[in-house]
């Protein structure tokens, strides 16, 4: 965890670089999208992973992950705030609907200290509301989840809704806030042993079109 | 551009495709992290002072030092894993919390630094640190903890001793044998008494053994008599020239049943030189078979009875360096038969020496393992179960071997310094 600062700290250089040789700002005429079909973006993102709490489909039961299960006071929680980033790419199909790709990662640690990490792979749609000099991106991605911990490894479905904002600094570079969130279906061999995950992604972005 | 989308497009289903054929491994993870809790490492620290070890059953372990640990021999990895005995459903709860000033306390909890196994029971006598005379019931005293399979547990407290600090508990015989202390003030030094109980419910007090300026350290039982022994710091004073005992705070005690212990009056003597720590006792032990009777104690050696404590033989060991003495702490024996009964005695900072066999020992030889830290060790307990042998030390926590086939402790043998299963030192 103590990684993670130093990561955001990173990621706010590479933004400010980025906007550092980037065109001039836009004019304010600008304000409906500018972008057409063909033109498209990739992003970088990075930020905080909140473990939610899990659900039992079977039972409907819940666990709260950020406290601990019936360890008593004192005891670590099932899942700690853990970091993540993913890139993305897409491409615009009209000037408000972008589809495209995410990938990246995302970590938390268990009670014993052990790594959960997660590898998502998510296509994604994506529509944008333009409110010059922001943009709100509300998006569906829907994919998969590799999960590894302690040596097991599971696919899982994935569907992540997506919002923030962008500042628009110009015709390129956006840069922004993003929240999404994860309901992550874990299917077990054995039905009580499946779980339905909700975790909270919090994190920076930079947004690029080319 | 449509071509570099559709090459994007199909990386994305080949590694998809690849991936989803992962082995799942039943895909609960999550069902995993929902119920894990925190693992305890190092379960038995390696630098705590032992008070107290007992057997139950053979391959069970318990240790008292503080807090409570259970060790759970595994014969064919010859590992002890250890846990800490954190006994569960305790009236009152667990850890227990000393009371100061009428305000009960977080921390520190009460000690544990007695334990035995009486009456299908394990016993914890308990001390506090911040004992507050004016204020009852401050310690717990005397717990009952229900013994079962895995654990010590469902402790309860044993009112009968309830503001008493427990400094001794012995199962001997047909008795559960408690030594408490308890203090008026804390501006003075605490008495102590010596109880006894054949259920562990109704305690007396041994007549003669109440308010007693020392404590009893040890107990022993020879199958027709009862031993205790208590230590403490006599007081010598020279009048015209002539060095003479003012207290006498080291006395053993004997008789047939602990209602009738009486001071023994042919007590193995004690050496008292000017300039020189005093002697003193610091346990009993006998062997059950041959009823030999062994006196620990700091400057004689190991004192020694073969007729029931009529005579004495001091079986001592020469100074280390030539002018400091070898106190010994406690001693044990080889209760399995073997082709030898051995005893072994546990030295105050030297390690733990081997008395020579027989009915009549007259040797101390130190121990030959001097690479492991347990050479310069203080040994305050010893116990034998089996081919194991376990011993607690003061700050050096517990260490562990076998006898080998001959029935020695052999040179060289691998010793264990437990902490957990690893084996982290040999000699």
């Amino acid at each position: 965890m103590k990684r993670f600062p130093r990561l955001c700290f990173v990621v706010v250089c590479l933004i400010v670089s980025a906007a550092a040789f980037a065109d001039s700002p836009v004019t304010a005429q600008q304000q409906a999208s500018q972008y057409a079909l063909g033109d498209q973006t990739m992003t970088i993102n990075a930020g905080t992973f909140v473990p939610l709490f899990l659900v039992n489909p079977s039972t409907g039961g819940v666990v709260p992950l950020l406290v601990s299960n019936g360890g008593g006071v004192g005891s670590p929680a099932q899942l700690s705030v853990g970091g993540g980033g993913w890139l993305s790419w897409a491409a615009y199909v009209t000037p408000q609907i972008r589809l495209g790709l995410d990938v990246g990662t995302d970590f938390a640690l268990s009670p014993n200290a052990n790594w959960l990490v997660m590898v998502p792979f998510v296509a994604k749609a994506t529509y944008a509301f333009n409110f010059y000099p922001f943009e709100v991106p509300l998006s569906l991605g829907v994919g998969m989840n590799i999960v590894n911990y302690v040596g097991n490894t599971t696919v899982d479905v994935l569907v992540r809704p997506e919002t923030g904002m962008y500042w628009i600094y110009n015709s390129s570079w956006s840069f922004g806030l993003l929240l999404d969130y994860w309901f992550d279906m874990q299917f077990a061999t054995t039905p009580a042993n499946s779980r339905i995950g909700n975790f909270l992604g919090v994190s920076l972005s930079a947004l690029y079109h080319f | 551009m449509k071509a570099r989308i559709a090459y994007l497009f199909i990386l994305f289903a080949a590694a998809g495709t690849i991936l989803l054929s992962c082995e799942a491994n039943g895909g609960s993870i999550y069902a995993t992290i929902e119920t894990e809790q925190k693992a305890t490492t190092n379960t038995l620290p390696t630098l705590m002072t032992v008070a107290d070890i007992v057997v139950q059953p053979s391959g069970t372990y318990y240790v008292a030092a503080g807090g409570i640990f259970r060790g759970v021999l595994d014969t064919v990895k010859n590992t002890v894993a250890w846990t800490p005995n954190n006994p569960t459903g305790s009236t009152p709860a667990y850890p227990f919390n000393p009371i100061y000033g009428g305000v009960t306390k977080v921390a520190p909890y009460d000690l544990c630094n007695s334990l035995a196994y009486f009456n299908t029971h394990f016993w914890g006598g308990f001390y506090t640190g911040s004992d507050d005379p004016a204020t009852s019931s401050n310690n717990v005293g005397l717990v009952r903890f229900d013994a079962t399979a895995t654990a010590a547990t469902g402790g309860t407290q044993v009112s009968t001793v309830s503001d008493g600090q427990v400094t001794m508990l012995r199962a001997e015989g047909s008795y559960l044998f408690m030594s408490t202390a308890t203090s008026t003030s804390s501006l003075l030094a605490p008495t102590y008494d010596l109880e006894y109980s054949s259920d562990g419910a109704t305690w007396a007090t041994v007549p003669g053994m109440t308010s007693l300026p020392y404590p009893v350290v040890g107990m022993a039982y020879d199958g027709t008599n009862y031993w205790a022994v208590t230590r403490g710091i006599d007081v010598w004073q020279v009048t015209n020239g002539v060095d003479t005992k003012t207290t006498n705070y080291n006395v053993i005690y004997k008789g047939a049943s602990p209602g009738s212990l009486s001071v023994l009056a042919t007590p193995p003597a004690l050496t008292h030189t000017a300039g020189q720590p005093n002697d003193g006792y610091n346990d009993i032990f006998v062997d059950p078979t041959t009823h030999t009777v062994f006196v620990p104690s700091i400057r004689d050696g190991v004192n020694v009875s073969t007729d029931a404590g009529a005579t004495w033989t001091a079986v001592t060991t020469p100074a280390i360096g030539g002018t400091t003495p070898v106190s010994f702490l406690t001693v044990s024996a080889t209760l399995n038969p073997g082709t030898n009964t051995i005893y072994l005695a546990g030295s105050d900072g030297y390690g733990y020496y081997t008395l020579s066999t027989g009915t009549n020992p007259a040797t101390l030889t130190r121990q030959s393992s001097t690479t492991i830290l347990l050479y310069g060790e203080s040994v305050s307990k010893i116990i034998v179960d089996g081919s194991n042998v376990l011993m607690g030390t003061n700050l050096n926590g517990v260490w562990r071997t076998q006898f080998g086939t001959d029935g020695n402790l052999q040179s060289g043998a691998s010793w264990t310094h437990e902490s957990g299963g690893a084996t982290t030192s040999t000699g």
